[in-house]
């Protein structure tokens, strides 16, 4: 049995719902005539049938636990990437932060060695610095990483810088002591923070000073 | 691509789990009906579903937000079954598992009902369903018909999926649909 007319693909179609309302008039006249394509498309309709009620089938129960164990964790370069792909000025900003913070931070501790304005008349002993009675400092006066001694007169403002003030013994004197003995503030600095804003302060102080003049 | 899709996929791309797991939750049992359909057992299906998320997860950033998801997830899930039909080539139908008898396999069944051979065979030719057909067919007929009929899917949603021309899906689905006819009047006859 075969049918000259090739209705193979208008069959299909027909399932797919893919024919306009006069095809499948054709169709269907053409199906009544012919018991080849009648066959062909009775068959056809069970295959459709059958696929159409095939089940589903019962998920896993610990399907989505497997998967969500097996997540790979964001890697931290993979991350740095990102963030560099998706924010290239911000994470510019913040290495340019960092960068800055760190050698800040190694120059702070790097320079252990004593420091002090220069000045004439102050005598240093080891990493003591003293200033004799009678002598007097004209100007600020900074010491850095030292003990201080004060028996004259500073003219102008004291800072002092991982330092402590001493008496001639050898022991910390009390701030209020050595007021009478500078003119000025004094201000001390033992902390990485005040260190920081020390410098900003003096910074600033310079660029004003550069500017008025 | 609605918001709330959109949005999960903004926290998966920034590592977000949490937002992964929904998305799991809302597309595991489409995707585990595809690989089941496509391979045949419980076990492969699983597999490969596990398979198809996690490089889904790992490929999220591929994903384009002027796509539509689910065409982009069933596309990997597709090729990849695709993929291990080809490496493995499957087994006969004797490892598939009897409608209603979970746990037993017809191999079970040859060999402690019958008393012959020739009489396990006829049993189980009787026993062969449109399910066991679907398995025989080559896997690039066989993902058509499972998402035209198990997914529902439209031929233009199909052609997406599997990245082919509307016409060859066409091509593909009336072969496949003619293989089952032939193999079901084979088992009528016989």
């Amino acid at each position: 049995m075969t049918c000259k007319q090739n209705m193979s693909t208008a069959i299909h179609q027909y399932f797919d719902r893919e024919l306009s309302y006069e095809e499948e008039m054709q169709l269907k006249h053409h199906l009544m005539d012919c018991p080849a394509c009648q066959n062909q498309f009775q068959e056809l309709k069970k295959v459709h049938e059958s696929l159409s009620s095939i089940q589903e089938v019962e998920v896993p129960s610990d399907l989505k636990e497997n998967i969500m164990s097996q997540l790979p964790k964001d890697s931290k370069p993979k991350k740095f990437t990102k963030l560099i792909r998706h924010h290239p000025f911000i994470t510019a900003a913040a290495i340019f932060l960092v960068v800055l913070f760190t050698s800040s931070l190694t120059q702070y501790h790097n320079n252990d060695l004593l420091y002090l304005s220069q000045q004439d008349g102050v005598i240093t002993d080891g990493n003591v610095v003293i200033i004799p009675e009678g002598e007097t400092i004209e100007g600020d006066f900074i010491v850095r990483n030292a003990e201080v001694i004060i028996n004259g007169y500073i003219e102008g403002n004291l800072t002092l810088i991982n330092s402590q003030i001493i008496n001639e013994d050898g022991i910390q004197n009390p701030l209020t002591q050595i007021y009478s003995h500078v003119s000025g503030e004094i201000n001390e600095i033992d902390r990485y923070v005040s260190w920081i804003f020390f410098k900003l302060q003096s910074g600033y102080d310079q660029i004003k000073t550069l500017l008025s003049d | 691509m609605d918001l709330w899709l959109s949005q999960q996929i903004k926290q998966i791309k920034k590592g977000n789990h949490e937002a992964f797991g929904e998305i799991i939750e809302q597309y595991q049992g489409q995707i585990y009906q595809h690989c089941y359909r496509m391979l045949g057992n419980h076990h492969d299906a699983q597999e490969l579903t596990q398979e198809a998320f996690l490089k889904a997860y790992s490929n999220i950033h591929t994903f384009k937000r002027d796509r539509q998801f689910a065409p982009w997830l069933y596309r990997i899930a597709s090729n990849l079954c695709i993929d291990y039909l080809r490496k493995k080539k499957p087994l006969t139908i004797l490892d598939q598992e009897i409608k209603g008898t979970e746990d037993i396999t017809l191999t079970d069944q040859l060999e402690s009902s019958f008393d012959s051979p020739e009489e396990a065979y006829e049993q189980l030719e009787e026993k062969q369903t449109i399910e066991d057909f679907l398995l025989t067919l080559p896997p690039k007929y066989r993902s058509v018909i499972v998402l035209k009929y198990i997914q529902d899917f439209s031929l233009q949603e199909i052609a997406d999926v599997l990245d082919l021309p509307i016409g060859t899906v066409k091509t593909h689905l009336y072969r496949g649909r003619e293989a089952l006819r032939k193999s079901i009047r084979k088992m009528t006859r016989s």
